[in-house]
């Protein structure tokens, strides 16, 4: 038998041997199996309340009588966010986000009712879910299991008769490593049976998560091997290793997070609002007789029909007038909306930039894109439901236009209705969840860090290993 | 006495270990207790910034529609700014109010849409949770604390100190006892240090500041009687290092899931979605519904005004007005059964505190800073009162005649704040 | 003077001093002899008060043992001191913990008696040898002016030199008037300078052979280790 593979398995026959270790490992596949059902209930059940909501607010939507379009424009529509399956598996940012928009004419609403506001904040480390279980979890508990895989054979003074049975440095390594990757991969199965059975047909997607939970398991078995060999007691490399667990784990993602917010600010809801306003002030006002941008508008609009009034346009001036205005508080609400996303995106880069450090970062960073819980992913929603406003309002302002006359619209006894079946037909809001090729394409950087980081540990490893060979062992 | 702790501090103060932890401790309590007082200013200086824009707003309404005596138009298209006094504790944490709007913007039309606004956060920067102070002393300091005792018998028994210790000393127990008194007053020194500075650069009431420090002793005591007990029973370091790792984690990362999620079960509160769905329904049905019936309904609520003439055959403002009241009036039940479902969650949460320390810490600290959940839920009242306050005022000069000027608008100013 | 006098002591159940009695005068080296599990450490174990007598009486100049801790000076095996700190502040570190303020002189001047080369004295402990440490508990022995000195295994691992310089201490404190009781296997050390040796076995003092009556020649000294059976129990 190769000697890595007998070094390999007596180091995992000790594995075994360690009660105390067996039990954390048994209560951590427990805890996963746990988290994997709770996740999934309450994915589950979150989905199909919004399911039903989007289902009742498109009901209530087509089944608004008949009316002047420009009531539609504010009676509006809803747009509620459903998930991705693997939303089960990594919930990302998802109890932080609104749930719901409101989509009226005029006005961009944020997304509201977020999880987060409607309950007391204990979550202050993560969610229990089988990514969370993964990323914080299963790196503590091999550290648990192997802390003195080599410190132990220092200490215990068995090193240098391992080393006199013609066995090199390097095949310890490796031995040790190849027995700890097995235990991680043992550990990780249930969440990764988990994740091949939710992501059901997308298959690259699982493949990507699968690859990056094996680049993770194998730098933390790196790492603990690397500082084992390294300390001169297994107490050092127990203390070692915590205190990494802890940096790594716990610390460094928070303080990066706050040094990306210092770096770039954030800025409130009302101040965009009130910018928005006095841009658009400064713009036009439909409603001033003597604006010159609307004005122009006017004289434009009976150029291209070749009249001299309003009232001799084929279409409702007033329905124009609503196209336009719509299409330049949209265009302002974009571009600061723009503003936010880049803002929020900067201090997102900012924070995966930490990922060269913390690999805890970049297989957090990956899990989030892979399983559509990323930033981008929310912000894909919040654009695909404004794209869905703008069209939804503009389709109205259109059948304002075109389905009524100037003449009605502007007198006041009439109510001026139009027929409902305009809203019955509309097409409802569905939310398209982004594909595979975006979402890996977010989580191409964090990938290569992951495997970079293998590549590296296990080098670094490998090189260390040597000193177990000197005569100081 | 006196010598003897000199000595002892000596020896403890020549171990790098301790000095680096201490040192990291301190640091990471001025960070946190900075990047409080920066965040608190960057609040200030944004609600600066839309006090400034919501003037010009102001001048512009007052302009088009106060000028022309105009009061339906300046109450639909009148957004007030909500004054709000800066929270002088927002240095040591947000809690809750983190999430919620840093600025308020109300107008006279119907309360419910308005009142969930939420803020713009990044909510990746959310998931990280923030590292404020109450993070620091809810889960770093435990770790720090059993970074100092968790060997604090083992280390010597280990080095083969012990017996000679004992040989010298009148009691073993006495030298850990003062060691453990000393280390725990020197980490303590250095996360509440940087907490009255904080206190004092943005001059907090101090019984408040206090009241925070003797809790974060008291919840250190907590995790001193958990070494404490590892050490009674002569656990070796190992042993003691991992399963005091291991009740931190299920304290203060388990359990507060576990308890989330059963208080979330116990408490079902999705009526923030039925409430929004219902609440449009109703209000855009009045469209539907005969006119002048909506403003009786309206006036048996306020029949003061019950003398207003009877709606003419257009638009007017005041029946506008009526129903948006009347659509706050119809799901005020919803809303106020959605509002006892968080608080109903909070004093669940509250009451599972009792055993666990350290969700009782974090809401002990966002109860003395004024930022918890129930804080949250005080400000969107406070908000409801100042929104009820300005469309009362519009009321009157929609339904009673009160005459509507540009003197009249500009002399509200005063409903942004008390 | 320290007297045990029919001492039964041992851990719960497990008796493991049985009737010992043993008597060490002031200015006298008692050195006790036995095996593994014959009752050494537990010898010490009472005399620091760590285990209490089930019965039989433990007494130094006449006074309980209880109450005798200012005059006992205990020297391990393995003396483990702090190792970051240097061996004058060690010293000052375990003076405080009997409540004591030695001058830095005074310090110095017993460290020099003990031995320690003066190069060392401000130097950290962690790269002391064995024998260096081993000085350092002394120097603290004199400065507490110790009656009584309690050494566990004192000569095993030193080199030949020091223990040499070992013995010498020893003497010397002996002239000042200690009673000195060590636990050792060393016969060969024993019998240069222990003025009574006792064989313990099976928690009892089985033989007790003293130099003024002409004994302590080594050969008569394994006679009787082997006699009582001490060698492997």
């Amino acid at each position: 038998m190769p000697k890595v593979i007998l070094i390999a398995l007596a180091e995992l026959k000790f594995i075994l041997r360690n009660k105390a270790a067996l039990i954390a490992a048994l209560l951590f596949v427990l805890m996963n199996i746990f988290s994997a059902n709770v996740a999934w209930n309450n994915y589950n059940q979150a989905q199909n309340e919004i399911k039903s909501y989007q289902n009742f607010a498109n009901e209530d939507f087509a089944n608004q009588p008949n009316r002047h379009p420009h009531r539609m424009v504010h009676y509006g529509h809803f747009a509620f966010r459903s998930q991705n399956p693997l939303a089960a598996f990594d919930r990302g940012v998802d109890q932080f986000v609104g749930n719901m928009i409101y989509l009226e004419g005029h006005r961009q609403n944020g997304a509201n009712f977020s999880d987060a506001l409607q309950s007391v904040n204990l979550l202050r480390i993560g969610d229990f879910t089988p990514a969370f279980m993964l990323q914080l979890f299963l790196p503590l508990l091999l550290v648990f299991i192997a802390y003195s895989c080599v410190s132990r054979e220092r200490e215990g003074a068995t090193l240098p008769i391992i080393l006199s049975q013609n066995i090199k440095p390097a095949q310890i390594y490796w031995g040790k490593l190849l027995a700890l990757f097995a235990v991680a991969l043992v550990l990780a199965l249930p969440s990764i049976v988990f994740i091949a059975i939710i992501t059901k047909s997308q298959i690259s997607t699982a493949l990507i998560l699968i690859l990056a939970i094996f680049a993770y398991c194998l730098i933390w078995c790196g790492l603990i091997v690397l500082v084992s060999l390294n300390s001169k007691t297994n107490n050092m490399a127990l203390s070692y290793l915590l205190g990494l667990w802890v940096i790594g784990v716990i610390m460094l993602p928070r303080l990066g997070s706050e040094i990306s917010g210092f770096l770039v600010p954030n800025f409130s809801r009302v101040q965009m609002d009130l910018e928005t306003h006095a841009e658009l002030r400064k713009m036009g006002d439909s409603h001033n007789p003597n604006d010159p941008y609307f004005n122009n508008f006017k004289a434009s609009v009976l150029k291209k029909y070749n009249v001299k009034t309003v009232e001799e346009l084929p279409v409702n001036y007033k329905g124009l007038l609503a196209v336009e205005g719509e299409k330049m508080t949209s265009q302002l609400f974009d571009k600061y909306n723009q503003k936010m996303f880049n803002a929020h995106e900067t201090q997102n880069g900012i924070y995966s930039a930490l990922g060269l450090i913390d690999p805890f970062i970049s297989f957090q960073k990956l899990s989030n894109s892979m399983s559509g819980t990323d930033y981008k992913s929310y912000q894909s929603f919040i654009e695909q439901a404004e794209k869905y406003r703008y069209n939804m309002v503009q389709h109205l302002n259109g059948l304002q236009a075109n389905a009524l006359s100037y003449k009605d619209d502007t007198n006041k006894l009439l109510e001026n209705r139009i027929s409902n079946e305009n809203w019955l037909k509309y097409p409802k809001f569905e939310y398209v969840a982004q594909d595979f090729k975006e979402r890996f394409s977010r989580a191409l950087q964090s990938l290569i860090l992951l495997l970079l980081w293998s590549i590296g540990i296990i080098w670094l490893g490998l090189s260390q290993s040597k000193k177990l060979g000197g005569a100081n062992v | 006495m006196s010598n003897y702790l000199a000595q002892e501090f000596k020896l403890l103060w020549r171990s790098n270990s301790f000095k680096i932890l201490t040192l990291i401790l301190a640091l990471l309590a001025l960070f946190a207790i900075g990047r409080g007082i920066i965040l608190s200013n960057h609040i200030a200086r944004n609600f600066a910034k839309i006090e400034q824009l919501q003037i010009k707003e102001r001048e512009n309404i007052a302009k088009t529609y106060a000028a022309a005596g105009d009061a339906g138009s300046a109450a639909y298209f009148g957004f007030e700014l909500i004054k709000q006094t800066p929270n002088p504790f927002n240095f040591i944490t947000q809690g809750q109010s983190d999430l919620g709007p840093q600025a308020t913007r109300i107008r006279s039309l119907a309360l419910i849409p308005q009142i969930y606004e939420s803020e713009i956060i990044n909510p990746e920067s959310l998931v990280k949770g923030r590292f404020d102070y109450s993070f620091l002393a809810v889960f770093l300091l435990p770790l720090f604390i059993i970074a100092v005792l968790f060997d604090l018998r083992a280390s010597e028994t280990e080095a083969g100190r012990e017996v000679f210790l004992i040989a010298n000393a009148k009691s073993f127990s006495r030298i850990l006892i003062m060691r453990a008194i000393l280390r725990m007053g020197i980490l303590l020194c250095a996360i509440l240090l940087p907490l009255f500075m904080g206190a004092l650069i943005n001059s907090a009431p101090m019984a408040a500041i206090f009241k925070i420090a003797f809790y974060i002793v008291l919840y250190s005591s907590f995790w001193v009687i958990i070494c404490g007990i590892f050490i009674i029973f002569g656990a070796n370091s190992r042993l003691s290092a991992l399963g005091q790792l291991a009740i931190w984690s299920v304290l203060l990362i388990i359990s507060p899931i576990m308890v989330r999620n059963w208080v979330n079960f116990k408490i079902p509160a999705n009526q923030g979605f039925a409430l929004s769905l219902e609440h449009r329904e109703y209000l855009h049905g009045a469209w539907e519904r005969d006119r002048q019936a909506e403003v009786d309904r309206f006036l048996k609520s306020y029949p003061q005004f019950s003398k207003t003439p009877k709606l003419g055959k257009t638009f007017e403002w005041k029946w506008y007005l009526a129903f948006h009241n009347n659509a706050d009036e119809e799901m005020a039940s919803s809303a106020k059964e959605y509002r006892m479902a968080i608080e109903n969650r909070y004093k669940l949460t509250k009451k599972s505190a009792s055993f666990l320390p350290p969700i009782a810490l974090q809401l002990a600290i966002e109860e003395t800073t004024n930022n918890g959940l129930l804080n949250h839920l005080e400000k969107q009242d406070y908000i409801a009162k100042k929104h009820k306050e300005l469309r009362e005022a519009y009321y009157s000069h929609l339904f009673d005649g009160a005459s509507f000027n540009l003197t009249e608008y500009e002399a509200k100013k005063r409903i942004l704040g008390d | 003077m320290l007297e045990l006098k029919q001492i039964i002591a041992g851990y719960g159940q497990n008796i493991v001093l049985n009737g010992l009695s043993l008597k060490v005068e002031a200015g006298e080296v008692f050195a006790l002899l036995g095996g593994n599990g014959a009752g050494k450490s537990t010898t010490i174990k009472l005399i620091l008060k760590q285990i209490k007598p089930q019965s039989g009486k433990a007494t130094f100049d006449n006074i309980g043992i209880e109450s005798a801790n200012a005059y006992i000076a205990y020297i391990p095996e393995n003396v483990a001191l702090y190792g970051h700190l240097s061996a004058v502040e060690n010293i000052e570190y375990f003076m405080a913990l009997r409540g004591e303020k030695p001058t830095q002189d005074s310090i110095r001047k017993a460290l020099f008696t003990a031995g320690l080369p003066s190069e060392f004295i401000g130097q950290r402990v962690s790269g002391f040898s064995k024998g260096m440490r081993q000085k350092t508990a002394i120097a603290l022995s004199i400065l507490q002016n110790a009656k009584l000195l309690l050494l566990d295994e004192p000569t095993s691992g030193l080199d030949p030199k020091a223990i040499e310089d070992f013995h010498n201490i020893i003497e010397t404190m002996c002239k000042n008037g200690a009673a000195i009781l060590m636990v050792t296997h060393d016969l060969l050390g024993a019998s240069k300078i222990a003025d009574k040796i006792g064989f313990l076995y099976k928690g009892k003092i089985e033989k007790t052979i003293d130099r003024k009556n002409g004994g302590l020649n080594l050969d008569e000294l394994y006679a009787a280790y082997n006699e009582i059976g001490a060698v492997n129990a």
